[in-house]
């Protein structure tokens, strides 16, 4: 689906739209598609999505993603075209999501972030951020900065005196 | 404390790998914190000073009940066990309970102590703080972190539950603020919600924001100046909640005189209450579960609009105690409710909830329900399956501006039917006729739903929804229409038939 073909507009007649990635991967998608990313659905309003809609933060890897997911996501089957998994139900959906989100992984997942809140697509962003919630819940601060490699830069003065001020949070 | 150690070294050492969550801009850092608890994202401070640095507004503190520690706020209860229950052969083995439990809770009362300190040592943010309240010797600490609470960290929301833990008493102990007060400075409060639960209400004299306060399970040593008190203090109070509050005697209710008062909603249940409305002047919606209401003139509450009476009448039939004091109750409960229903003139949505084996309603020859010349909705609820459709008939009779009208049977098979209907069932159908029939009524709309249920919104509000997965198919609607237009000409045009 990413990068087909160019066609101007699908049998639908829905419009297509040109994201291009900060190393210049081109992909194709319906209006639909790209409208659940809010900064692009403004864009399509303002009319100026023509030559392409340039993303000189989004790494190609991370946008196939993206587009995978909004293609996933897009909630007009008929509107998305045939790119669009027209029978996506529900159940699948949840089953695309949860297995998406089990394979990010530390880099990957924090370029992510960053892609849906610049993109501001609300699902994708509360998810992420859901993922390292999930990741962070339960642990140690030591813990947590093995996790996300951490680095502790308080002297062991300052690091009491943070302890004692929210001391019931450490408390066992 | 801290539950691992690190040696300098370690500490210094660069973990590996490069740390994009700390890169991550702060509105995103808070859109993850947001979704730890409290205390994951308070420990978060002691990750690195970019942490520490990232401003610590929880709209909410969260205190999952799944880590006991995490509510070292308060201590895990340490319910004693009752010596007396305890035999002979027990006491070797009970001295020695006793001994750890008091170990336990002198440890957690320490911790909960120290934690509060901690607590209070910051400065901090919160809407909503929700307590529990178990020693209730040892808590001026948790007072002063509730005075804390109102006054520097903005609590619009509190609730202050209180639950005893020593041997069970009668009546049960009830807790009151050792401070005698939840602010030093009430009229610079925010405080707009207050719920107490067995706990007596601190003076509430200033609060000018306070709308809804919550008064739940006071025991019925509790004197009625308790509860005219607050109403007299809060003039600006709009939701007056008594929630299993017992009266000192039954037969003599707590009035609530108070032509000062702005409340406009006031609800009453658990059964235990009386309460007499002398002057209630805003009053807009009461909603009473099993609890007895007087409204004795029709000045009282001269707004009053949205009321929802529930009563559950046990066996009537029978010599033995209990039977005959359940009918010496009906004599008193229904003159009750004509009063209040003839007092209370300008009702527009009324909903009751009459049950009991016996179709107790009837049991006085005259009838229970004064003319309600404003009534626009009527609701009769859960109707038991053993009563029949005699008795809405009155309803329909006392309310000439009635335009809708739900009965929600529960028949035999669990079902539950708006308007009460089954074709099949021949006091429906002349329920339904009879109420389409009636030259007095002014019935637009009839909905007849095979099952549905009622979401309740509020006291006196209701909406219902019917069950999408049962409705009639063509023919049966043909049937039913059939059977309850049969003979009528002029009148039916005006009634909407839904069969939904």
């Amino acid at each position: 689906m990413a990068a087909a073909a160019a066609e101007a507009t699908t049998d639908g007649g829905g419009k297509m739209i040109i994201l291009i990635s900060a190393d210049g991967k081109r992909f194709e998608v319906t209006e639909a598609v790209a409208s659940q990313s809010q900064l692009i659905s403004n864009m399509i309003e303002d009319d100026c999505t023509e030559n392409g809609v340039r993303l000189p933060n989004v790494d190609g890897d991370i946008l196939t993603m993206v587009v995978d997911y909004c293609n996933m996501h897009a909630g007009d089957a008929a509107a998305a075209g045939d790119t669009m998994k027209a029978s996506s139900t529900e159940e699948e959906l949840k089953k695309f999501d949860a297995e998406l989100v089990q394979a990010l992984e530390n880099p990957v997942l924090f370029k992510l972030i960053l892609a849906a809140n610049f993109l501001n697509i609300k699902s994708l962003l509360d998810m992420t951020c859901q993922r390292v919630a999930d990741m962070m819940s339960g642990k140690t601060p030591e813990q947590m900065r093995e996790t996300f490699s951490i680095e502790n830069d308080f002297t062991p003065e300052e690091e009491a005196a943070i302890r004692q001020e929210n001391a019931w949070a450490f408390d066992d | 404390m801290a539950r691992t150690r690190s040696n300098k070294d370690r500490r210094r050492r660069r973990a590996c790998g490069e740390d994009r969550l700390s890169a991550l801009p702060d509105d995103l850092l808070h859109l993850i914190l947001r979704r730890l608890d409290t205390r994951d994202a308070l420990a978060t401070a002691a990750l690195s000073r970019r942490w520490a640095a990232v401003p610590r507004e929880l709209p909410r503190p969260r205190f999952p009940s799944h880590r006991p520690a995490a509510a070292a706020l308060p201590p895990v209860p340490c319910h004693r066990r009752q010596g007396q229950e305890v035999g002979h052969r027990a006491r070797g083995e009970c001295a020695r309970l006793d001994a750890a439990t008091g170990r336990y809770e002198r440890r957690a009362m320490r911790a909960m102590a120290g934690s509060v300190r901690a607590l209070l040592a910051a400065r901090r943010r919160a809407t909503r703080l929700s307590l529990e309240v178990f020693d209730f010797d040892a808590s001026p600490c948790i007072n002063q972190l509730v005075v804390t609470a109102v006054d520097s960290w903005g609590v619009t929301d509190l609730e202050v539950s209180a639950v005893p833990t020593g041997p069970i008493m009668h009546p049960p102990p009830v807790y009151s603020f050792p401070l005698r007060r939840i602010s030093r400075d009430p009229g610079a409060s925010r405080l707009r919600r207050l719920k107490l639960r067995n706990c007596l209400p601190p003076p509430l004299q200033g609060f000018g924001s306070l709308a809804t306060l919550v008064l739940q399970g006071l025991p019925c040593s509790t004197r009625p100046a308790v509860y005219q008190g607050v109403v007299a203090a809060c003039p600006q109070l709009q939701s007056l909640h008594l929630s299993s509050c017992m009266s000192r005697k039954f037969g003599c209710p707590l009035t609530l005189d108070a032509p000062m008062s702005r409340i406009r909603e006031l609800v009453v249940d658990g059964g235990y209450m009386a309460v007499e409305i002398r002057s209630l002047p805003m009053l807009e919606s009461l909603a009473s579960n099993g609890d007895a209401v007087f409204l004795t003139h029709p000045d009282a509450a001269p707004y009053l609009q949205r009321v929802s009476l529930e009563h559950a009448i046990g066996s009537l039939q029978g010599d033995e105690l209990f039977p005959a004091i359940e009918r010496r109750r009906l004599r008193f409960l229904i003159p009750s409710i004509r009063e209040f229903l003839q007092n209370a003139n300008g009702i527009t949505d009324l909903v009751l909830r009459f049950t009991g084996p016996y179709m107790w309603i009837l049991f006085l020859p005259t009838s229970p329900f004064a003319p309600m010349p404003k009534l626009r909705r009527l609701l009769v609820a859960d109707v038991p399956p053993s009563w029949d459709a005699s008795w809405p008939r009155l309803l329909v009779e006392a309310a000439p501006l009635l335009e809708t009208l739900h009965v929600h049977h529960h028949s035999e098979e669990e079902e539950l039917v708006v308007m009460g209907f089954r074709s099949a069932e021949r006091r429906h159908v002349q329920l339904v006729r009879f109420a389409m029939e009636a030259s007095t009524s002014a019935l637009r709309r009839v909905a007849l739903y095979k099952r549905g249920h009622v979401e309740h919104k509020g006291p006196g509000a209701w909406e219902a929804a019917a069950a999408r997965d049962d409705a009639w198919s063509d023919e049966e609607r043909r049937g039913v229409l059939e059977q309850i237009t049969e003979g009528m000409c002029c009148s039916t045009g005006q009634v909407q038939v839904i069969l939904g």
